[in-house]
């Protein structure tokens, strides 16, 4: 029986503001991304709801190489722009586009511990050497 | 002027089925980004050559990709100012594919995406995708 279970769920509309009360352009109900413990083991979870950055520094939010980190979430709630580079199984260090005030990051990738998920096995958040930068993150292995 | 604005809401939920308790459970909703123009494939097909999604704008400011095939597929993407860069989705083989979510919440302040394709590796493969401007 597994031990734990992580889930992910996202919904996306689009609704034209000129039209009030009109209904979505889009409308989805993503599927879920479920995340279970393999056997009877755990699952490694690593939240923080407010990590602040020094200006000029970084964070390595992942940095467990193999066996990979198949999920990722990281918002920006601080005021200042900051980046994100991820390296995947498959290639990298790649550049996120930056982050803005408010912006999130999303990367899901099923299966756990394998090799061949193409889940991370580095991600960095870095100031931009403004203060202000402040993220919020979870990661799931 | 924006004129549509999407949505979108996450929900982290994490469970201990062994004590049937709820450790963690994170519910985001009501972020929007306010847009004038999007393209969105509920089905997009991805070649075994790069197949170009058409950006409704120079910069999109959300971008979603999620793999619906058997196939592994290349997401290759230039971040506004930067090198062009790549992502692999892996295919559905547990519940679901991989997915690459990229969402602002506003159209200023840095950030973006300039161009972006999709390669699938094997054969035609499809993927859902949503850009918006």
């Amino acid at each position: 029986m597994p031990n734990s279970q992580l889930t992910a769920s996202l919904t996306l509309s689009v609704v034209d503001l000129t039209i009030p009360g009109a209904a979505g352009l889009v409308n989805h109900v993503i599927p879920p991304l479920v995340f279970t413990s393999p056997g009877s083991g755990g699952l490694g979870v690593t939240y923080s709801g407010y990590a602040v950055l020094n200006p000029g520094g970084s964070i390595n939010i992942i940095s467990g190489g193999i066996p990979t980190t198949p999920f990722i979430f990281v918002r920006n709630v601080g005021t200042a722009l900051c980046s994100l580079t991820i390296s995947w199984s498959s290639g990298g260090p790649s550049n996120i586009p930056r982050l803005a005030q408010g912006a999130w990051f999303l990367f899901g990738s099923p299966g756990l511990d394998t090799n061949a998920d193409n889940g991370i096995i580095q991600a960095t958040v870095s100031s931009l050497n403004n203060a202000g930068t402040v993220i919020e993150y979870l990661v799931a292995s | 002027m924006s004129n549509i604005t999407s949505l979108l809401g996450l929900t982290l939920q994490l469970v201990n089925v062994s004590a049937n308790s709820t450790p963690l459970n994170i519910g985001l909703q009501g972020i929007t980004l306010p847009m004038t123009a999007y393209y969105y494939d509920n089905f997009f097909q991805a070649g075994i050559t790069a197949t170009v999604v058409p950006l409704p704008g120079t910069t999109v400011w959300a971008a979603y990709v999620r793999n619906l095939g058997a196939n592994n597929v290349t997401v290759n993407y230039t971040p506004s100012g930067g090198a062009s860069t790549s992502v692999v989705l892996t295919p559905i083989t547990t519940g679901f594919g991989g997915v690459f979510l990229y969402y602002q919440t506003l159209e200023t302040g840095g950030g973006g995406i300039t161009a972006m394709s999709i390669t699938a590796s094997t054969a035609i493969t499809p993927c859902e995708v949503f850009v918006g401007y």
